[in-house]
């Protein structure tokens, strides 16, 4: 398997004198992959996402995306076009007037003829379940339909990453689940990379993998099922583990023998059942 | 926002009329010609070309009369005021009535309806502009026009798309300052009471807060337009074309008529 992003020997700082915001970072994303990047409030997580489409350019070490080194000014429109990003307000992100007119935004930048334009820009809307909203304007979308407006606009480029950078924590849980359905269902039919940067545990439960970034440093990585069931690791790193793992390490420490690989809502559900049968 | 209610000035109103279908640029155009020579000349068969020119365009594009003259109240004052104010002012021809510090003249009568007229069909044009035209064909259509202007450096498509981003901007704003006011008068604030500088003072709460929010969008706004590969107007193809059709060319040939007309009235 390919790698369609590898970080190597990361460091930086916004300048000289200043305080390492990210320190030694390793890592790689093979193609196909969900990868979270889990990490409390001022953990540097979305300051790391910024290097994977050259918005920022590393102190020490590099980045290499989709096979282009960050480094090199020239590819930065290249580079920018393959890892499309999703932003956390979904009022700030979009720039055009309408819905049609955001999903063009990119394909404009990227100069793409009218006709194929056109054609993407509507076959990208249908896939995201915003047929008929096409000459809406932004203000009179819900939270979860203005995400999918910018995955749709992310999607018109044909990207091999997509990066969501804390796209879900400004949304209802509707609009969460809305939005989470659809990145797996663009993750499955495209094969896209995706990787996505939050500080929710339960959106990091349907990850492949999680890394775990603490203080501008990755400290844990791992699937999610080795890194979410440790609540006394996780929390070193001020987070906690997802409310299913956390009652069901409650319910152990009073003597209910509830089953130790217990991870998710449903798992802790049958557990439960299983446990008033035999009791 | 009560009292932008009864402004129409800016605002689309979608219809299915030949003039909505028309292209912005020549729509722009139009208005353009219009309003440079509507005051080059005061003969009455130019005002009455004028009015048919405004009368018919009115009725193309199919705008409710009874939303017009309601937006249009507003501006109605304007103009009446502007009207007495030619009425008092100008001292020429006979007198008319004479009601003691009160004399008008024909002059005065003669000239006040005629500014009234102009201003009027003015308005009436201005407002058919953006009452047909969505803000979007409109920036795309000044774009367009303005292109000329690139030779000398003026950077057309920034200014367009300054343009856009705003009109984009303008309902969100709208949206976070009446949550502004809310949250200040959840906090004591109080925005309708004491004299008129103790009222402008209490804006200042408002505002301040709006900047900030504002600064901060502005930030993220160009984080995620350079994410998106956005580069200046260079290389850039367009998700919307213009199209130019026999229509545009025929309304844009009436007004170089009319303005034709009125050159030839006023120095024949």
């Amino acid at each position: 398997m390919t790698n369609e992003l590898s970080v190597e020997h990361l460091h930086f700082r916004y300048h000289e004198q200043a305080p390492y915001v990210l320190k030694d970072i390793w890592l790689t994303v093979p193609t196909g992959e969900w990868l979270t990047i889990l990490g409390h409030n001022g953990s540097g997580k979305s300051t790391l996402a910024k290097f994977f489409n050259a918005l920022l350019v590393p102190t020490e070490g590099g980045v290499i995306s989709c096979g282009m080194d960050t480094k090199d000014e020239h590819q930065w429109t290249n580079i920018r076009r393959q890892v499309a990003m999703v932003f956390q307000n979904p009022d700030n992100q979009i720039v055009a007037p309408t819905v049609e007119d955001d999903v063009a935004f990119g394909l404009e930048n990227a100069g793409i003829p009218y006709d194929e334009m056109r054609e993407r820009v509507y076959s990208s809307i249908e896939r995201l379940g915003l047929k008929g909203l096409e000459t809406q304007e932004p203000h009179s979308l819900s939270g979860g339909q203005k995400q999918r407006v910018a995955l749709a606009g992310a999607l018109a480029l044909k990207p091999r990453i997509i990066v969501l950078d804390e796209a879900t924590s400004m949304l209802d849980p509707t609009g969460k689940k809305e939005v989470l359905a659809m990145v797996q269902k663009l993750k499955e039919e495209e094969n896209i990379t995706i990787i996505s940067i939050t500080h929710d545990v339960s959106e990091a439960m349907i990850a492949d993998r999680i890394v775990v970034l603490n203080e501008g440093q990755l400290v844990l990585e791992g699937t999610p099922r080795e890194i979410l069931k440790d609540d006394e690791t996780l929390k070193k790193s001020s987070l906690s583990a997802p409310f299913s793992v956390q009652v069901a390490n409650e319910l152990r420490k009073h003597h209910v023998a509830i089953a130790d690989d217990v991870f998710s809502e449903e798992e802790l559900i049958n557990a439960l059942c299983t446990y008033k049968q035999t009791n | 926002m009560i009292m932008f209610d009864n402004v129409i000035i800016g605002q689309y109103v979608p219809r299915d009329s030949v003039i909505h279908k028309m292209d912005p640029r020549a729509k722009l155009l139009v208005l353009l010609i219009f309003i440079v020579f509507l005051f080059t000349s005061r003969h009455p068969v130019v005002l009455a070309f004028a009015v048919v020119l405004t009368g018919t365009a009115f009725l193309l594009s199919k705008i409710p009369v009874r939303y017009f003259i309601k937006g249009m109240r507003f501006i109605a004052i304007l103009i009446f005021f502007t009207f007495l104010l030619h009425l008092f002012m100008t001292r020429e021809g006979t007198i008319v009535v004479e009601w003691s510090w009160l004399t008008i003249y024909s002059g005065g009568l003669i000239e006040g309806s005629f500014i009234a007229l102009r201003l009027f069909l003015l308005i009436l044009m201005a407002s058919l502009l953006t009452l047909t035209t969505t803000p979007i064909d409109l920036t795309d259509g000044m774009e367009m026009l303005m292109k000329p202007l690139k030779i000398v450096r003026v950077p057309t498509h920034e200014l367009a798309l300054m343009m856009s981003i705003a009109l984009r901007f303008i309902p969100t704003l709208l949206g976070e300052t009446s949550k502004i006011v809310k949250a200040q008068m959840a906090r004591g604030a109080n925005f309708s009471k004491g004299s008129l500088w103790t009222r402008l003072k209490s804006l200042i709460p408002i505002l301040i807060p709006l900047f900030v929010q504002s600064f901060k969008r502005a930030e993220d706004l160009a984080i995620a337009m350079e994410a998106r590969g956005y580069g200046g107007g260079e290389g850039r193809t367009k998700f919307r074309l213009l199209s130019w059709r026999k229509m545009d060319s025929l309304a844009v040939g009436l007004f170089i008529v009319f303005a034709m007309l009125t050159v030839v009235f006023r120095f024949v």
